[in-house]
């Protein structure tokens, strides 16, 4: 985001809400006086605001934020002691449980909130200025959500890359050397059908897209995905339901449209080796019991009735 | 759930990576729904493309997930679990209304056993009709001719079930009968008649003392018309009566069974005059009812199925609720012996032996007040005198017993101040003080704090309560205060507190021995050094600090050792009776 907005309109608006601001961020008691905390604001609002930015905008922006985290973040970050103490005695614990949770495994948690700690104390100097991770936050969400974010990233970034690693060892003790070479990729059986997957992809809202990806991709469950975006569940089921049948059709049209057949297009989703063995999968791992079960059970029961 | 293609996760995957991606803040705010339409769409839209970013999301989502998974699966899936809760409600409901409709047709049951038994006025089988009588024994007197009758009297135990009910009978003296006595008192034991007899006692129990005011009506009416038309509930109690009961007399062992085959006068006079003897020694005469209605207003008479000779009764108190370990003493008004009960944990009281006469009964409980009355007794009426012991205001006592003195000016606590000496030796926490401990406070007077934060003082084991002003005797403050100021200079008594006679607000007392502390709001902490004749104000003080806040607790498990603790979250400590304290 581009600090193309005048600096002027922000200082206006700060000086403006600085009162009100000041007043809930609670400044004087971690020690940050009321110049250093507008200098911060107008920092914080420079960096949000973009030429297009209205004014109403940048007001509604600044009476969102967390003043009172933000204060307490920059004023450790400056590193005020008894910002620090009340940072420790808020924090310290949940950044623990956090990070366990992260990382799921005690000795790894403690590796990764004490690195947490040192970034968040700020051990790296860029010209001669001790750098803290708490300069970043910028009082948009809480102080605790940011640090579990922050945990994330740096336990994807580190935890998750490593143990992708696999050394040679336990590769030659799986047998990896024994299997059989990796499949020729099949050649996309019709580059038609890319496209018209690509289009209907498209058509697609980022809120479905991501929908999509968490669930199929990463396989995230229904909840977690309902929690990322605040819905409840029973919403994100029944919107994967509707994707999936809307991509289905939308594909169809679009190899219709492409000089496809019906059935042919049909044939072209259906019929996928990989997809068959996908699905298999899927139905050994997945709790609920997939469509085609069901289907199958209908059918056992017609029998019954005729007899 | 529906699959995709697999082509359209192919698709999904190759979508061109992002490259910007959100900060943390962004990634925070969107994870907290905090982030306004625009940017939040930028975000999701990244994060189709980044699988990262959905991770770390996915990870940085707050720890609620034990609530969503519970809250979860009980909104998702169908009603099943929701008819859950009404059908167990149902299943309790259907229980008790069985258990209800048993104990109805059981007790009809038994009443239309007895009425039958007394329109025939054949000779009665014995023992099927023991429990009639007993039933029927409450509605009490019976015409002169039928007085001898015996009359039965569950002693209740301690469990309410009365699944062991052993049945005293003992017989009034029977001034009809002229017959030689027999020596024995009858004990009919009745067994396998428990359930019901049980059951009815439980329907006693709950109406006896909370209907004190219908037993006073039926008992007027009855002392106004004793004998000669007894209503119809009467009749039932004659039947029972002439039926008799397995009789084991405990002297002889030996069961005698006035069975059906016995004549019906025979065996009602036998077994009378083998009852009546036991008590006759003591009871000479017997007088009809006086007839003169009892009007006190806390004492009723009721039925109960108390035998002639005996007397008993509930104790209860304004609530209503049973007061157990009270103590009842008969006095007779011309010379006698005193007799004396102890209510059981039911609030009933018996006593045996009684003979016909004038008595005072008085009634005495800790924490309540003692109630006497006098009662007219005649000991061939079932008598039960039930006493509502009031701890309320003194108008509503009817006698006020002279011996107990220390009543309190209408002010004895109507909380639970009034009862704490009987629960303090039972359920005084000793996990922080041994058991020791206690035998150093059960000599000297009791302390409490009212609700009013008054300090409180028992001297007779918390019968009864006086207020005590730690500011009543200027005097003693004055010379103790100066004593202890000269002893101690930290610990000074404040001139103020003479000046003022106001009383603080206690919030808590602790004695050990004669030594009293009693500290409540505002860091007021008083002292006596003998058991609260003398107060002296204490102000801690440790390091230029002094105490400020409201004391919640005292500990002094000896007279030299004690600590505090305040609102403010402080404890003080003092090692040498109070005259220095170490602030922790």
């Amino acid at each position: 985001m581009s600090s193309t907005k005048p600096i002027s309109a922000v200082q206006s608006v700060v000086d403006e809400l600085l009162a009100d601001l000041h007043a809930r961020s609670g400044c004087e008691k971690i020690g940050l006086t009321r110049e250093s905390f507008a200098v911060i604001l107008c920092e914080v609002g420079s960096k949000h605001a973009t030429a297009a930015t209205s004014l109403t905008e940048l007001r509604a922006f600044f009476l969102s934020l967390r003043v009172d985290e933000l204060a307490l973040a920059r004023a450790c970050a400056a590193g005020i002691n008894s910002a620090w103490e009340i940072f420790l005695t808020r924090f310290r614990e949940k950044l623990y449980l956090s990070a366990l949770r992260i990382a799921r495994e005690d000795s790894a948690a403690r590796e990764l909130a004490d690195t947490l700690y040192a970034d968040l104390y700020g051990t790296s100097t860029r010209e001669g200025q001790r750098v803290s991770k708490l300069a970043s936050y910028s009082g948009r969400g809480s102080l605790e959500g940011w640090l579990r974010t922050v945990l994330s990233q740096e336990y994807v970034n580190r935890y998750r890359r490593t143990k992708r690693l696999v050394s040679l060892d336990e590769e030659s003790e799986e047998g990896v050397q024994f299997r059989a070479p990796e499949p020729e990729p099949v050649p996309a059986a019709d580059p038609r059908l890319a496209q018209a997957t690509d289009e209907a992809l498209a058509f697609l809202s980022g809120e479905d897209r991501t929908v999509l990806s968490a669930y199929y991709l990463d396989g995230r469950t229904l909840a977690e995905i309902a929690r990322m975006l605040g819905v409840h569940e029973s919403t994100i089921s029944r919107k994967l339901d509707k994707l999936a049948k809307s991509l289905r059709k939308q594909i169809v049209a679009a190899l219709g449209r492409r000089g496809m057949s019906r059935r042919q297009a049909e044939e072209a989703l259906e019929v996928d080796v990989r997809d068959l063995h996908l699905d298999i999968r899927r139905s050994l791992t997945q709790e609920s019991s997939p469509p085609a079960f069901s289907e199958k059970r209908v059918e056992a029961r017609v029998p019954e009735g005729e007899g | 759930m529906q699959n995709v293609p697999k082509i359209v996760r192919e698709r999904l995957k190759i979508a061109t990576p992002a490259v910007n991606h959100p900060g943390a803040d962004a990634l925070t705010a969107f994870a907290e729904h905090s982030l306004p339409g625009i940017e939040r769409d930028l975000v999701l839209e990244h994060l189709a493309r980044c699988a990262d970013c959905r991770e770390v999301v996915a990870l940085a989502l707050p720890a609620t997930e034990p609530v969503q998974t519970v809250v979860s699966p009980s909104s998702h899936p169908s009603s099943g679990w929701l008819t859950w809760p009404a059908l167990r409600w149902a299943f309790v409901t259907a229980g008790i209304i069985a258990i209800a409709s048993f104990g109805i047709l059981q007790y009809q049951k038994s009443t239309h056993q007895t009425m039958t038994a007394d329109r025939a006025s054949a000779p009665q089988t014995a023992t099927a009709e023991a429990k009639n009588q007993l039933l029927a024994a409450p509605v009490a007197p019976a015409p002169a001719e039928k007085r001898d009758k015996i009359q039965a009297l569950p002693a209740l135990g301690d469990s309410v079930s009365g699944a062991n009910l052993m049945v005293m009978q003992s017989a009034g003296p029977n001034n009809d009968s002229n017959t030689s006595p027999k020596k024995t008192g009858a004990h009919a034991e009745v067994a396998g008649r428990t359930r019901v007899i049980g059951s009815i006692l439980g329907d006693q129990k709950t109406f006896g003392p909370r209907a004190a005011n219908q037993f006073q009506q039926q008992n007027i009416a009855q002392n106004q018309a004793p004998s000669p038309a007894p209503p119809v509930a009467f009749g039932k109690e004659q039947a029972s009566a002439r039926s008799s009961a397995d009789v084991t007399a405990p002297s002889t062992t030996p069961t005698v069974e006035a069975s059906g085959a016995a004549p019906q006068v025979a065996s009602a006079q036998s077994l009378n005059q083998t009852l009546d003897s036991t008590l006759a020694q003591n009871q000479p005469t017997v007088q009809p009812p006086s007839g003169e209605a009892y009007a006190f207003e806390k004492m009723s008479r009721a039925k109960l199925p108390v035998p002639p000779g005996q007397i008993g009764g509930y104790v209860v108190d304004p609530s209503g609720a049973v007061v157990a370990n009270a103590r009842i003493t008969l006095i007779p008004s011309k010379a006698g012996q005193n007799a004396t009960a102890v209510t059981n944990s039911q609030g009933l009281w018996l006593i045996a032996g009684v003979p016909t006469g004038t008595y005072k009964a008085q009634a005495e409980a800790p924490g309540f007040r003692t109630a006497m009355v006098s009662v007219n007794y005649d000991a061939n009426q079932p008598a039960m005198y039930s006493f509502t012991l009031n701890v309320g205001s003194v108008a509503e006592t009817v006698e006020v017993a002279a011996q107990n003195g220390q009543i309190q000016n209408g002010q004895v606590p109507t909380d639970t101040a009034a009862i704490v000496a009987d629960r303090e030796i039972r359920q005084i926490p000793i996990n922080s003080r041994s058991s020791s401990e206690l035998a150093t406070l059960s000599p000297g007077p009791l302390w409490t704090i009212s609700s009013t934060g008054t300090l409180r003082r028992s001297a007779d084991q918390g019968k009864t309560w006086e207020d005590v002003n730690v500011n009543a005797n200027p005097a003693a403050l004055t010379t103790a205060g100066v004593e202890v100021a000269a002893n101690a200079p930290r610990a000074k008594a404040k001139s103020r507190d003479k000046d003022s006679n106001e009383q603080p607000v206690f919030r808590t007392v602790a004695a050990a021995g004669a030594h009293v502390w009693a500290g409540g709001s505002g860091g007021a902490l008083y002292h006596s050094a003998d058991a609260g004749s003398h107060w002296t104000r204490v102000d801690p003080t440790a390091a230029g600090t002094s105490l400020t806040g409201d004391i919640t607790s005292l500990e002094f498990p000896d007279p030299q050792h004690g600590k505090l603790s305040t609102t403010t979250a402080e404890v003080w400590a003092t090692s040498d009776g109070g005259q220095t304290w170490s602030k922790q």
